[in-house]
């Protein structure tokens, strides 16, 4: 394994050179335990609140020299100043960590969720943070950290590597954002066969919306998202579950989309870019009713708040080459079909060939000539 | 089939600059004029040292045509009933191509005759139909169907200059006729069309004709036109109007049509 401090940054003045190797980070191979990171194209070390609610954490590979044990920490800040393993002012810590064969490298896990949660604590007793610290934070920019690691040593750290993601093919940098941007203000839906064209309006400008996201949740049939009894009684006895602007309408309720809140996980059915107004979902089920919404994601691919939930229901239509082909029109089966009988395309090549043959022969005999 | 000259330029950097000149030359009127009146630094550079003659000519060997018209296939000939007109209306949709013609040799007092292919492109929607009794539950279809057509030809092609290099009566008569090949395809507004497992795409062989005439550009700026010979090999340019038949029987669909197309012609 090429081991190589290329990518680590920091400016810590360090004491002594020896110290200085150790310990090295790989940065190249640093990954995400969850894969879907490396579906972006950018902002790929980014933590959004998908990536926070399935409790992911960053895996650094790191080769140590020193038995000691490490701490990892994080800070907005240059924490060349916050040393002191008791300084939480713009630097905490995220994970400790304690070397075992040190002729192997060390992969160090750490979980998103002890990066946004910033308190901890410097005893770092083996912590299992909840969803709820998915929604702490509401920054809609979010956060850029950096990484910092060092040995500790008696209250104090040795030996420092720091990464922020600032070099490399894509040095877009590392933090978290939990927060996607606003909606479009109205939707309406237009069916197709699998599948529902969504028009959006009154959109608003927002700077961090790079696209819009459909969500559409089943709400009849075999596929139909299970209703809590508890909250389609709130809700129809709320002032929440009587206005058209928030709750699902009732010919296709859901207590899982409501205008406003965050969109259901799992439930994502079609993208559109920023300047897009309409968008078409992805495969759907014919004569299943949805809930439809709509969120703008930004470029972490956080989705937003919804927009008000309307109704679709996919159907069969007949599209042109079935209307034809029923009505005996002849044709079809892809480029490479067999010609049927009585097809004149054999013979319409030979012309073809002759074409090709003068032209060959006329360039010869210029060239000749 | 070429007079004599003095600048040869090589064919790789004469096709080079062939597009770069293909749109001075089409959009540009004004920049001819201007450019007429005033000759470019590699103009002056390549002439100044010696005159101008008429004859001064590169090598001709084969044509360019940018071409548009109107085109409504004719798919209802493959049909009982008008389907196509009743789906897509009756319309006409406009078809962009390109042709490019070898000539191979020159028929003396008449003009080169040669082989030519071209490619063109065009495309029709229309939302999908409801079937009967369907439940709509108020709602609108917005699911569009689309037929998109990719017509190819080969051609032998006639181009009697003679009343041009003769007479100097700047229209050049022609004729064509070969066979077509079109490829064509139905997007359903998800992907590509099927019925009873048959994808919605195929390929239809016919006959391609064309009768037409080109009028010759250079006689409005000679001095541009000799420019353009000598920088980019461009021997003639022509606006052309042809009356073109394609048409694709027996058991295919026929996306042939009888229309007119007009556009740009070079001959290189």
């Amino acid at each position: 394994m090429a081991l190589t401090g290329a990518g680590l940054v920091g400016s810590w003045t360090e004491p002594a050179a020896a110290q200085a190797t150790d310990p090295v980070l790989n940065s190249s191979e640093i990954e995400r335990v969850d894969r879907s990171y490396l579906s972006r194209r950018v902002r790929k070390y980014w933590v959004n609140y998908a990536e926070c609610i399935a409790n992911d954490s960053f895996s650094f590979p790191l080769t140590l020299k020193s038995q000691k044990s490490l701490e990892v920490w994080v800070g907005n800040d240059d924490c060349a100043e916050k040393r002191g393993l008791d300084d939480h002012g713009q630097c905490w810590i995220v994970a400790n960590f304690e070397p075992a064969d040190l002729s192997l490298t060390q992969y160090v896990l750490v979980p998103v969720r002890n990066v946004i949660a910033r308190d901890l604590g410097a005893d770092m007793a083996p912590v299992n943070l909840g969803e709820d610290v998915c929604t702490s934070n509401t920054d809609e920019d979010g956060e850029q950290l950096t990484f910092y690691f060092f040995h500790e040593e008696g209250g104090k750290a040795v030996g420092k590597a720091s990464w922020n993601n600032g070099t490399g093919a894509v040095p877009d940098g590392t933090g978290y954002d939990l927060v996607g941007p606003n909606p479009p203000n109205d939707i309406a839906i237009g069916f197709g066969e699998s599948q529902l064209s969504i028009a959006l309006g009154g959109v608003e400008e927002d700077e961090d919306r790079e696209r819009f996201e459909a969500f559409c949740v089943p709400t009849s049939g075999e596929g139909a998202a299970p209703v809590d009894a508890g909250a389609v009684a709130a809700d129809a006895s709320s002032e929440a579950g009587t206005d058209p602007d928030v709750a699902a309408p009732s010919a296709c309720f859901t207590d899982l989309m409501r205008a406003g809140q965050r969109p259901p996980l799992g439930y994502s059915c079609g993208l559109a870019g920023e300047t897009s107004r309409s968008l078409s979902t992805g495969a759907l089920e014919n004569n299943v009713v949805y809930a439809v919404g709509v969120a703008g994601q930004d470029l972490v691919g956080n989705a937003g708040a919804l927009s008000p939930i309307a109704c679709g229901r996919p159907i069969v239509l007949d599209d042109f080459f079935e209307v034809y082909s029923r009505s005996g029109g002849p044709g079809g089966g892809g480029f490479c079909a067999v010609s049927e009988p009585g097809h004149p395309a054999t013979w319409y090549w030979l012309p073809s060939l002759a074409l090709l043959g003068l032209s060959w022969l006329g360039r010869r005999s210029r060239r000749l000539a | 089939m070429s007079g004599n000259f003095t600048t040869r330029i090589p064919a790789a950097a004469r096709a080079a600059r062939v597009a770069g000149v293909l749109l001075g030359v089409s959009l540009s009127g004004a920049s001819l004029v201007a450019s007429a009146q005033e000759p470019s630094p590699a103009l002056e550079q390549g002439y100044a040292a010696r005159p101008e003659p008429p004859s001064d000519r590169s090598p001709q060997n084969m044509a360019f045509e940018l071409r548009l018209g109107p085109y409504l296939p004719r798919v209802d000939r493959s049909t009982d009933q008008p389907i196509f007109s009743e789906f897509f209306g009756g319309d006409d949709r406009f078809m962009l191509g390109f042709e490019i013609d070898w000539q191979l040799w020159r028929i003396p007092h008449v003009g080169p005759v040669g082989v030519g292919v071209g490619l063109g492109y065009t495309n029709m929607s229309a939302p999908n139909r409801i079937p009967a009794g369907s439940d709509t539950a108020g709602g609108n279809a917005t699911q569009d169907s689309t037929l998109t057509l990719l017509p190819t030809f080969a051609v032998g092609v006639l181009r009697v200059d003679t009343l041009m290099r003769e007479f100097g009566i700047p229209l050049v008569p022609y004729g064509k006729l070969g066979i077509a090949h079109a490829f064509w395809w139905v997007d359903d507004g998800i992907g590509t069309a099927e019925d009873a497992g048959v994808s919605g795409k195929d390929t239809s062989t016919g006959t391609q004709m064309a009768l037409g005439g080109m009028f010759l550009l250079d006689v409005i700026e000679p001095t541009t036109a000799r420019s353009l010979d000598a920088d980019a090999g461009i021997n003639n340019s022509y606006l052309f109007f042809e009356w073109s038949v394609s048409d694709y029987t027996g058991a295919q669909m026929n996306v042939g049509d009888s229309t007119w197309v007009t556009g740009l012609a070079l001959e290189l």
